[in-house]
């Protein structure tokens, strides 16, 4: 199937492309997508090119893994600086690279329980001193657990899903590639970032499900630093992304999600497939970073609100939030629930 | 629910997320050409020239200043200079080397002092000097400490940028600064 497909991923843009996917290639279990897309708005210039091979089985039952190239060139990307006290201004950058990624995931007793590593190799060009653009090539690595406790992986209405993430000491080469010599010693140091996610799915009615979710970060490392060493972004959707981030972190949502069953066969604007539901949905946000980890993390506290509507598609969630905050309005178009 | 009203509604969400995510590029607040500036000392006909180099030592640009009214100081690095008001005024102004794209330069160091400084960004400009050269302008203060910064691509990827400091914005527009704004000529 191939399509063509808007997404908006607020501080990135709102993309139009084509999206391809092939499920269950030759009947190996194999799926594979791939996309090309170009931002349409005026927040932003970039092209990106992306591949996926995912689902590929390993020699041990539940263990299979993934693999992602991306071609991503930017000639407008807008971004803030990271800290608490991070002015709502924006910094355009430009800048090319490539993106490679090896996810094996070993998934037990029915994906309830799962192990994953990441390994990615990021291709790029940085200016040297001289002033001259120079090839600079690195790996980083990251372990990820995965409790998922809740009735559905897609939509879930009941139940709990609990991640920890935390980032690994990466090879020096791969089969991706090789760490350039480049490397100045600031970007070789260690800096370890663990983040923890906590979503709660609470069933009020048959069609309503409260959500509760939490999102708690940190970094270590580099503590003599003048920079800042961001250990995440808060997850609050009336800001772009990366809006809000610094050493330590912490979000809290409520959303609810009121779903009116359809089960409708639906084939308009290319989407095929059974219409399983309609899913309106409101949600309030909580988040605050800071340099330390101490009880500035719960003052002046940001706030972000908003609604959504999402459309229940077999195995896939569209989802279109409007969200708002002191700084404005965000838009998310994109698939799969944020929680 | 049926296939006309799923089709009615996706097209409603789709006007709506239109209607929502194409806005308008942000407007800088100031445009068009510096102008020579307005009050303070009038610039005198003498007049020092300063060359700015690439990092193999080549002239890419040249700039002019009023050595009556400006005190010239510059480190071992030759891309850097500091020029301070001999009349005590409170007026300095520092050059520097950059590479990339100058709004990128100009932003970012607005940004710092705004994060770390406790900084009031003013207003932001896109301007073009006397000799055909873009600018990217930030103007910035914090109490009675103002701050301009000019940030240009030259030649070759290398750029300038200027930081002006002053004690009142007025004298950010004086004619002195933009003397030497405009004199910035690429070779």
């Amino acid at each position: 199937m191939i399509i063509p497909a808007v997404a908006s991923l607020p501080g990135v843009g709102v993309f139009a492309g084509v999206l391809g996917s092939f499920s269950n290639i030759n009947d190996s279990g194999i799926d594979a997508a791939l996309t090309q897309a170009e931002t349409i708005d005026a927040e932003a210039d970039i092209h990106l090119r992306a591949f996926a091979l995912r689902e590929i089985p390993l020699l041990i039952p539940g263990l299979s893994f993934e693999y992602w190239f991306g071609d991503i060139k930017f000639d407008d990307y807008n971004t803030h600086l990271p800290g608490r006290n991070s002015p709502n201004f924006t910094i355009p950058y430009k800048g090319e690279f490539d993106y490679f990624l090896l996810h094996p995931t070993w998934r037990l007793f029915d994906r309830r329980l799962n192990f994953s590593y990441y390994l990615i190799y990021f291709k790029g060009y940085s200016v040297n001193e001289d002033g001259y653009e120079e090839e600079i090539g690195q790996h980083s690595a990251r372990g990820e657990f995965l409790l998922d406790l809740t009735d559905d992986v897609i939509d879930p209405r009941t139940g709990l899903r609990f991640r920890y993430a935390y980032s690994m000491e990466a090879p020096e080469k791969s089969i991706l590639g090789k760490n350039s010599a480049n490397v100045t010693d600031d970007e070789k140091e260690d800096v370890t970032n663990r983040q923890i996610e906590l979503s709660l799915y609470l069933p009020m009615t048959k069609q309503f499900t409260l959500v509760y979710y939490h999102q708690q970060f940190e970094a270590a490392g580099r503590e003599d630093s003048d920079e800042i060493v961001p250990g995440g972004s808060l997850a609050l959707r009336g800001y772009p992304g990366n809006r809000w981030s610094d050493r330590y972190g912490m979000t809290n949502t409520f959303e609810g999600r009121y779903t009116i069953p359809t089960n409708t066969e639906l084939d308009i604007y290319l989407i095929s497939g059974m219409l399983e539901g309609i899913q309106l949905a409101a949600f309030y946000e909580t988040g605050q970073v800071s340099p330390a980890q101490n009880g500035d993390l719960f003052k002046e506290l940001h706030q972000s609100y908003g609604f959504g509507i999402r459309a229940l598609i077999e195995a896939i969630v569209f989802r279109l939030d409007f969200a708002f905050s002191d700084e404005g309005n965000e838009t998310h178009l994109t698939i799969d629930q944020p929680f | 629910m049926n296939t006309i009203t799923c089709r009615r509604l996706l097209t409603l969400f789709g006007i709506v997320f239109l209607l929502t995510t194409c806005q308008e590029t942000p407007e800088t607040d100031l445009t068009g050409e510096f102008g020579n500036g307005t009050g303070g000392t009038t610039v005198s006909e003498t007049q020092a020239l300063t060359e700015i180099t690439n990092t193999s030592s080549g002239v890419i640009a040249t700039y002019k200043y009023d050595t009556e009214f400006f005190d010239a100081f510059s480190g071992d690095d030759p891309v850097f200079q500091l020029l301070s008001d001999k009349g005590g005024e409170g007026i300095s102004l520092l050059t520097a080397r950059i590479f990339g794209r100058p709004d990128t330069a100009c932003r970012y160091v607005a940004a710092v002092m705004a994060r770390d400084e406790d900084f009031e960004i003013d207003l932001t400009g896109e301007r073009e000097n006397a000799q055909g050269i873009e600018f990217y302008q930030v103007e910035l203060h914090q109490g009675s400490i103002y701050r301009g910064l000019y940030c240009a691509d030259l030649k070759d990827n290398f750029g300038i940028s200027v930081s002006v400091q002053a004690t009142s914005k007025a004298m950010l527009s004086y004619e002195q600064i933009y003397f030497i704004l405009n004199s910035i000529t690429v070779l």
